[in-house]
């Protein structure tokens, strides 16, 4: 038994997240090597003390993590914290906990594994200024537009509706507009609609009574209840059962919402962000998303544009992915070729920021030996895409004006005439800002 | 488990509900019994309080007399001056004993005894309080006891 422990500690220890754990009294027994490194103590200094007195993070009083789960039944994945280390730093974190049960089922303990995410803010921070918004990079029109809005919000409890395509970044809009808005500091859960199975939907997000349900054991609150006073964020809304579009939609008319097998109504003050990747008038029209409910959450509506309507983006974006993975792998790569970037400039897109994110990774782990990414580290749909089709962009500091410009030529299907009346200049002048650009016809 | 959460956060009125449920299952753990004492006296229901007090005084005084402030993350402290400030400010001065007397225990016996004393004094026929003040006058006399012959045998 003892060489068994020996052993869990060893694998323990050599994971690259700390981990922690602690007693029914919340009094840490094990601290694994990685919790040494991020927190700057020392297994002997923190074992028996509260964590509380160790982590001294922000949401210790409130949102105890551990607490959390024992509330609702769930473990939590990449809750964000901040604690103060050893040396009297914060160190901003991502952490996931569970509580420990022995045979009879009962809470004894919990477990905290947390890596340190500082690193990566630090990047946020590296970038532009005036291009992250809350974790969100965009130097684009369209996208400073939807900044001004989200200020221009901040103080409003509406619910709003972002629509876009996958892989736009709706999630990340969300906690922009959850960062500025006056519940910043009430809890802010997150529920992808469209990972439940119809049936368990409801009893997710309003909660179940003991014997609801064949597997409902024990009483437990649903996603409203401890959001109260804070934000819920439904993704991919329109894929909820009808049913329980009905429910979510008195929850925001009336603000109240029984648990799934009870008649009691409760009451929730929660403010709603939900976003669809589907088209909505045709969800509308198939009787997939309910018009009330439509309504309802289409308060404040916000389009997140696909990456092919700003490509004055991808550069920005490029250079934070670059900087991501250069800590994340621990590699200097800090720059892309021109004719690299001229790919990706061309390059349509399908998949959004999500799909520029993996070729930017794929590039960086097949580059070894320089600090430069090359075209032919790109995926091959990238790499070999024709360079006597349309563009050509030989300089670095014109690539913003060439992005923009591309956008509206590719709006208007190459047709200059359009373009030039969308700029407000004669078609020479857009024929020799072309040509400035590098941009060639097609 | 949670309830041990919401005391440790000073949620006391969050604790009480967890806790009373626990001793419902378990009604001679000692360590919910201690904690619940505070939760009541901070939410002003004192012979609740009393009453557990009561008990576990007579069962096992050390349980709360030997209690570490600091190690044990114990909140009687903080209590304590909310407590005084509302005697000072003219609240029912016999609750206001009965809830220092009770919190001193956990801090300080000899301050412990000057509030029941305090308290008895307002109602001298009061049997649980003259009970609780033999049981602290007697242990404070056993571990003085102790305490003596431990220096000479030093």
């Amino acid at each position: 038994m003892a060489e068994k422990n020996s052993n869990s500690e060893e694998i323990l220890d050599s994971l690259g997240e700390g981990l922690f754990t602690v007693d029914k009294n919340f009094r840490i027994n094990f601290f694994n090597r990685a919790a040494e490194e991020i927190t700057g103590y020392k297994r002997e200094e923190v074992i028996s003390k509260f964590c509380k007195n160790v982590f001294k993070a922000d949401l210790c009083a409130s949102k105890c993590p551990i607490a959390l789960v024992l509330e609702s039944g769930n473990s939590i994945f990449d809750y964000e914290s901040c604690i103060v280390n050893k040396q009297g730093e914060r160190i901003v974190l991502k952490l996931n906990s569970a509580v420990l049960k022995n045979g009879a089922g009962e809470p004894v303990g919990g477990v905290v594994s947390f890596r340190n995410i500082s690193d990566s803010k630090i990047i946020k921070d590296s970038i532009k200024g005036s291009s992250i918004f809350h974790g969100v990079i965009g130097h684009s029109k369209l996208m400073k537009e939807i900044f001004t809005l989200i200020e221009e919000i901040s103080d409003s409890n509406a619910a709003i509706l972002i629509q876009g395509e996958s892989g736009t970044g709706k999630e990340m809009i969300a906690n922009a507009i959850q960062k500025t808005s006056l519940r910043r500091d009430k809890p802010f859960i997150k529920v992808n609609c469209s990972v439940f199975p119809e049936n368990l939907l409801a009893s997710e997000l309003f909660g179940h009574v003991k014997g609801a349900f064949t597997d409902a054991v024990k009483d437990r609150p649903g996603r409203f209840e401890i959001a109260d006073e804070g934000t819920i964020f439904l993704d991919e809304v329109a894929e909820m059962p009808l049913q329980t579009q009905i429910q979510l939609l008195r929850v925001l008319q009336e603000g109240t919402f029984e648990r799934v097998g009870e008649s009691i109504s409760r009451k929730t003050d929660v403010r709603v962000i939900a976003a669809t990747n589907l088209n909505i008038n045709e969800a509308l029209t198939k009787g997939k998303l309910r018009e009330d409910l439509y309504y309802r959450l289409n308060v404040i509506p916000i389009h997140v544009p696909p990456l092919r309507e700003r490509k004055e983006d991808i550069p920005f974006l490029v250079q934070y992915f670059l900087q991501k993975y250069s800590v994340i792998y621990k590699k200097e790569i800090n720059e892309i070729s021109d004719e690299a970037v001229d790919k990706l400039i061309r390059y349509h897109w399908p998949g959004n920021v999500r799909e520029l994110e993996n070729v930017i990774e794929f590039a960086f782990v097949r580059t070894v030996n320089s600090t430069v990414i090359t075209e032919n580290k790109l995926p091959v749909q990238i790499k070999d895409l024709s360079s006597s089709s349309s563009v050509k962009v030989n300089h670095s500091l014109r690539r913003e004006s060439a992005a923009q410009l591309l956008v509206l030529l590719e709006k208007h299907h190459w047709n200059k005439s359009k373009v030039a009346d969308e700029l407000g200049i004669g078609r020479t002048t857009l024929w020799r800002k072309m040509k400035s650009l590098g941009i060639e016809d097609k | 488990m949670l309830g041990n959460q919401y005391f440790m956060a000073r949620n006391f009125k969050a604790a009480i509900p967890v806790f009373e449920n626990a001793l419902l299952k378990d009604p001679q753990n000692k360590a919910i019994q201690k904690k619940l004492i505070i939760c009541y006296l901070t939410s002003d229901s004192y012979f609740r309080a009393l009453n557990l007090f009561h008990s576990l005084v007579k069962e096992d005084i050390e349980f709360i007399a030997n209690t570490n402030v600091e190690l044990d993350d114990c909140p009687c402290p903080e209590i304590i001056e909310k407590t005084k400030s509302r005697l000072s400010f003219g609240e029912n001065s016999f609750e206001m004993n009965l809830s220092l007397g009770m919190l001193w225990l956990y801090c300080d016996i000899n301050n412990s005894i000057l509030y029941f004393k305090e308290a008895l004094d307002q109602e001298p026929q009061n049997p649980v309080i003259k009970e609780i003040l033999e049981i602290e006058l007697f242990y404070k006399s056993k571990t003085n006891m102790i305490q003596k012959s431990e220096a000479i045998h030093d």
